[in-house]
């Protein structure tokens, strides 16, 4: 039983070993069958896996599919972009609202119309005559 | 072969036309990685449909200083490693194996030698047998390592794994397939 690293052998096909590990390899190899052996079967593995079918590409396919996956993608992309849209007018027009009452609370009078609008509503509640603010009938 | 930053821009605006332009140069290698990695039409065509979803949705991620196609390539690897391979995908792909091959009648009447057909395809549907049993992350080492010919290095950085895990990865999956085949009488030396 050889006791040789055979992760080496593997790395020897592939053509990953330093120069220095080739030759230590290559002496090894002159001496053991066991991993001459082993050598020769991954050599036919490696050739069998660089030699599979050709793999046939189905172009028609490949391009309706490309096709209908785009058309798709994109009409969500551009739908979803329109309704963003519009929330997004419903966002801004919603802030400017609270901002512009929020302002009203700053105003200069502020005060004023607020107790003028409740000294209206105060006389209003008085139910006066409406011929005395608007003057005698002619 | 890459493609133009140009393409890649208008990509980034959404333009139809431009997806078109990017990908139908690219859609014979992906499928050929997809094919090699599942063996089997179907799940190659599901997966070729989640990259161009992917694509879509991250070519805005795209750096354009560096090359296209090693990030599609990822793109790619990654939809392979994330299907959801299921026993159903697993069987219809062992099914259909021979099913796109022809006919031995048509290999009698043509030049080649019988003999010498069936023995290239049993190896090879023994191959593709053995590799479709292979688990992960053994089967996208050899598909990176026999389709796309990279390097240990190349493929460590594809699968965000060490050096050292690659190497060992790739023996073992080369072990696993070479005592299959042994044990079958392929590898007769």
């Amino acid at each position: 039983m050889c006791n040789f690293n055979k992760t080496l052998l593997h790395e020897y096909i592939d053509g990953e070993l330093a120069p220095l590990e080739v030759q230590i390899l290559e002496e090894h190899l002159k001496s053991c069958s066991e991993c001459r052996k082993e050598l020769n079967q991954l050599k036919i593995l490696d050739w069998d896996l660089h030699h599979q079918d050709a793999i046939e590409v189905p172009y028609e396919q490949l391009a309706q599919l490309r096709k209908s996956t785009f058309d798709d993608c994109c009409r969500e992309y551009w739908e979803s972009q329109e309704t963003s849209n519009l929330a997004e007018v419903y966002k801004i027009q919603t802030s400017s609202m609270l901002m512009a009452v929020n302002y009203m609370h700053y105003l200069p009078g502020a005060r004023l119309i607020k107790n003028a609008g409740s000294s209206t509503r105060n006389y209003v509640g008085k139910r006066l005559n409406w011929r005395q603010l608007i003057g005698p009938k002619r | 072969m890459d493609i133009s930053i140009h393409v890649i821009r208008r990509c980034k605006q959404k333009e139809r036309e431009a997806f078109d332009i990017l990908l139908s140069s690219y859609e014979e290698q992906l499928y050929r990685l997809c094919f090699h990695y599942t063996r089997n039409h179907e799940n190659s065509m599901d997966i070729m449909q989640e990259v161009f979803i992917r694509v879509f949705r991250a070519i805005d991620s795209f750096d354009e200083s560096r090359p296209f196609w090693p990030w599609l390539k990822r793109i790619a690897v990654n939809s392979c490693l994330n299907y959801k391979r299921d026993e159903k995908h697993l069987y219809t792909a062992l099914e259909d194996l021979d099913m796109d091959k022809p006919d031995l009648i048509n290999v009698i009447a043509s030049h080649h030698s019988l003999e010498e057909e069936i023995i290239v395809r049993d190896t090879g549907r023994i191959i593709e047998e053995s590799i479709l049993a292979l688990p992960e992350p053994y089967r996208m080492v050899i598909t990176l390592r026999y389709l796309e010919n990279m390097s240990y290095q190349e493929i460590a950085s594809y699968l965000d794994l060490p050096l050292g895990t690659v190497k060992s990865t790739l023996c073992r999956a080369r072990n696993i397939l070479r005592k299959q085949c042994q044990a079958l009488g392929l590898m007769e030396v």
